[in-house]
């Protein structure tokens, strides 16, 4: 009261002041205004605060009657009843953390005589903590029951369908228990009382998450659970991200948000495709269903063409991307409600005033989850992932590869066989020369092309200023070497590597794989010669082209990885070879009895299913004809051992993988040497 | 209703298009020069955007728009008037004002019954004067729509 009265004793000495135009008594009058004015805000905002304790007074009894009625016995301790909050978060965490602590009894603490069996005193005890962290308030429930079984949790959501079960087990502990906030959760046995009220731990999650707070849960079998909420200390007050489309600008509440990605066209790592129609966000090996914001809100976005700045938020259990044009500021924004024309529209939570002045809508994401087709687009994710797996399960026995790892200078990873490098150099931009478009530089004495990987795959542009300083991979072909320049050199290592198909599908890039939790470009050196340097690479295919004249050259070919198959039988047709497919040993045997005699080189894969490699040598070997057929092993890495048990086996050679100019050139040599 | 003893109505002046609208004063807060607006997308045909008021979000209806299907001006010259509902306070884009006069209660006119309910409703009734017709707003009904 005392505030008010200050004010309007200040409102009216300024309107004096200004009466006589007393310019300084009107200075001193203003920031009187000032102070009282701040004061007064305070102290209007403490009558908005209420102790939690309010809240939790109610626990001790409902512990107690639930205890009873369970025939368990239970303890509730409290601390830090009078920690404030605003009057509106004390009304809504009611609910939320009744449901958590019921919870805690019903299904945390065990029955008397199981918990003496385990050695625990038979009392169980539930601690509710609250206490100011930051500028939030932390509401803690900790008890010492069973906990939770996260090896129950998984099976439980590979049955429901809601993870795969390699996803499932890839699962660290935490986001294990994590699992019990999906919709549709439950792993009580049986529906009790207590707990079928119908409300999950997923309203209790988006409910919290309504008032802008978060919740974690921890858990250790048999030692008890603790529930960690954190809630804002008022609800006015929302830290937010200001982003615009459509030349208008948008608040989405910080709590919500995971992170902030640009994908940029053209970039591997993150970028936005398309699967069944829906758009979705590729981040780090994830996909992500993505909506954009001018769509939902059905304005033409202005953004850039080939960059999109793309907000990912989690709301309720749904994680999702929404593009925006631009991410403008982070504010820390007041909440206002929107009239009631407006209140129907699930796009916005509200609205605020910007620091300068002008409205910015606050985004309800939910609404906006809902909106959207999101459920459509995750349910084409899980298709597509479903698809891969079984790709995957057919294609990809992990093999262990040496790789050279490397970054551009624009950070971009990328690796490549070992096999395929001959030499590492260092060396200085300036030793590089550009003639006629293409780089070249001397090396062992002759004029060798230099492709700067940068340029080539990245599409960056070409500087080469003389204190660029870099690598460059020697790769030995028969018609001459070829460098790759690249700016910086990670590691050399054996690494199992579970290749992805990149969407890009550029001309010598595999596919994508992750290295040290980063996305990375596998590399693959014939293709990169052709697409940078057709003439180099026609010379060098004509030079080996030319002893191709008494019909083509037959192949049967065992490989069971459909993504090898496709890539080395693709390279065999263009040299004019006449290839027969086979996916596992079994099948190459088939068709190797059915026309034994036609086939000039056999080429097969080591590891496969239902016959390998050397199954399928031992008995070619064994028939009549196939005795004399020179057979080549493919093989990833080829270590001492493994190609000794192929020459038992009876394998002339080996060759590596995606060294397809090797190969191309003993298939030749071997079937030249058979006609003759 | 504003009613003195004498049975007078007293109302705002106020033009949409080419027509004459009499809003009854007791509902009108007051009425602003145009305040930048921040369009609401998806929010509706007849809803312009929101206004920020002295702090607070004040939804903008366009009056024509609601009562004729044509759109007011978004010039300098046309005006808000607030009218005060229930609970909030909103904005009502016309493209003029013109007096506070006050009319005598037995003047006001029921709508011809030609004219279609789903116009009639927004009504009140029409009053005949000098420089022409002046249609009485019901400004209750404008208010319920799309709320």
């Amino acid at each position: 009261m005392n505030y008010s009265g200050e004010l309007v004793l200040a409102r009216n000495q300024l309107l004096q002041a200004l009466a006589s135009n007393n310019k300084t008594a009107s200075d001193r009058i203003a920031s009187r205004i000032n102070i009282v004015t701040s004061e007064l805000q305070e102290a209007v905002m403490h009558t908005r605060l209420q102790p939690i304790g309010n809240v939790f007074a109610k626990f001790t009894r409902v512990v107690r009657d639930l205890a009873k009625k369970l025939g368990k016995e239970c303890n509730l301790e409290i601390e830090g009843s009078d920690v404030d909050l605003d009057r509106k978060i004390i009304q809504a965490i009611g609910d939320p953390l009744t449901h958590l602590v019921r919870n805690a009894v019903d299904h945390g603490i065990e029955k008397p005589q199981v918990r003496s069996a385990a050695g625990k005193a038979p009392q169980g005890k539930i601690r509710l903590i609250a206490k100011h962290q930051g500028g939030t308030v932390q509401v803690i429930i900790t008890d010492d029951g069973g906990g939770i079984d996260s090896a129950k949790l998984r099976e439980k959501a590979i049955e429901k369908g809601i993870l795969r079960r390699p996803d499932a087990e890839r699962l660290s502990e935490r986001d294990a228990c994590r699992l019990i906030f999906h919709p549709g959760f439950s792993t009580a046995e049986a529906v009790t009382e207590v707990s079928g009220r119908g409300v999950g731990m997923d309203v209790v999650k988006s409910n919290i998450e309504k008032l802008g707070g978060t919740i974690e849960i921890e858990s250790e079998v048999g030692r008890g659970t603790t529930i960690t909420v954190m809630i804002p200390l008022t609800l006015a007050i929302l830290a937010s991200m200001v982003v615009t489309c459509g030349g208008n600008r948008y608040v989405i509440p910080q709590s919500s948000i995971l992170e902030i990605v640009r994908a940029r066209v053209g970039q591997t790592s993150t970028r936005i495709e398309a699967i069944q129609g829906h758009e979705v966000l590729r981040l780090r090996g994830q996909l992500v269903p993505l909506v954009r914001l001018s769509s939902i809100l059905g304005i033409e976005p202005v953004g850039h063409a080939d960059t999109d700045s793309v907000v990912v938020v989690e709301s309720g259990l749904l994680r999702f991307g929404i593009a925006v044009d631009d991410v403008v500021d982070a504010e820390e924004i007041v909440v206002k409600p929107l009239g009631k024309h407006l209140k129907e529209r699930k796009e916005y939570a509200g609205a605020t005033i910007l620091g300068d002045g002008k409205i910015g809508l606050i985004l309800d994401l939910i609404g906006i989850a809902t909106q959207s087709e999101l459920s459509a687009t995750e349910d084409a994710i899980r298709k597509a992932e479903q698809l891969a797996t079984q790709l995957d399960d057919k294609a990809s026995q992990l093999e262990m590869t040496d790789i050279v790892l490397f970054r551009t200078k624009e950070g971009e990873q990328f690796a490549i066989y070992l096999g395929q490098v001959a030499r590492i150099a260092r060396v200085n931009a300036r030793e590089l020369h550009e003639f006629a478009d293409t780089l070249s530089m001397n090396w062992e004495g002759t004029m060798i092309p230099v492709i700067d990987v940068n340029v080539a795959i990245c599409d960056g542009t070409a500087s080469h200023d003389a204190t660029r300083l870099g690598y460059v991979l020697i790769h030995e072909r028969s018609c001459g070497n070829v460098a790759l320049f690249v700016d910086e050199l990670i590691d050399i290592r054996r690494e199992a590597i579970e290749l992805g198909k990149d969407a890009l599908a550029r001309h010598g890039v595999c596919g994508v794989f992750l290295a040290d939790d980063r996305p990375t470009r596998l590399l693959e050196i014939d293709g990169i010669v052709e697409a940078t340097l057709p003439d180099y690479w026609t010379r060098s295919v004509t030079t080996l082209q030319q002893d191709q004249a008494a019909g083509p050259i037959r192949i049967l070919f065992a490989e069971d990885s459909a993504f090898f198959r496709n890539l080395l039988v693709g390279a065999l047709e263009t040299e004019g070879f006449d290839v027969v497919q086979a996916e596992d040993g079994e099948e190459a045997w088939r068709s190797f009895e059915a026309a034994s005699n036609s086939f000039d080189v056999i080429v097969t894969d080591i590891e496969m299913p239902h016959c390998d490699g050397l199954e399928l040598t031992r008995r070619i070997r064994k028939h009549a004809v196939g005795a004399r057929i020179p057979i080549i092993a493919l093989t990833s890495l080829a270590s001492e051992d493994a190609r000794q048990r192929g020459i038992a086996a009876g394998v002339d050679e080996y060759q590596i993988k995606l060294e397809k100019q090797k190969l191309l050139e003993a298939i030749r040599s071997y079937a030249k040497a058979g006609r003759a | 209703m504003t009613m003195n003893t004498a049975g007078l109505e007293e109302v705002v002046v106020v033009g949409v298009g080419t027509t004459s609208l009499g809003l009854p004063l007791d509902r009108v807060h007051e009425i602003t020069r145009p305040l930048e607006r921040t369009p609401v997308p998806r929010g509706g045909d007849h809803i312009l955007g929101v206004v920020n008021l002295r702090g607070d979000i004040v939804t903008l209806l366009d009056l024509g728009m609601i009562l004729f299907n044509r759109a007011c001006t978004d010039e300098k010259s046309g005006r808000t008037v607030i009218v005060q509902d229930d609970e909030e306070r909103i904005g009502l884009r016309i493209d003029r004002v013109g007096d506070v006069v006050e009319l005598p209660l037995t003047s006001i006119e029921r709508l011809p019954t030609h004219v279609p309910d789903d116009e009639a409703r927004f009504f009140r009734g029409v009053v005949q004067r000098e420089d022409g017709l002046l249609l009485i707003v019901d400004v209750a009904a404008v208010l319920a729509l799309a709320s």
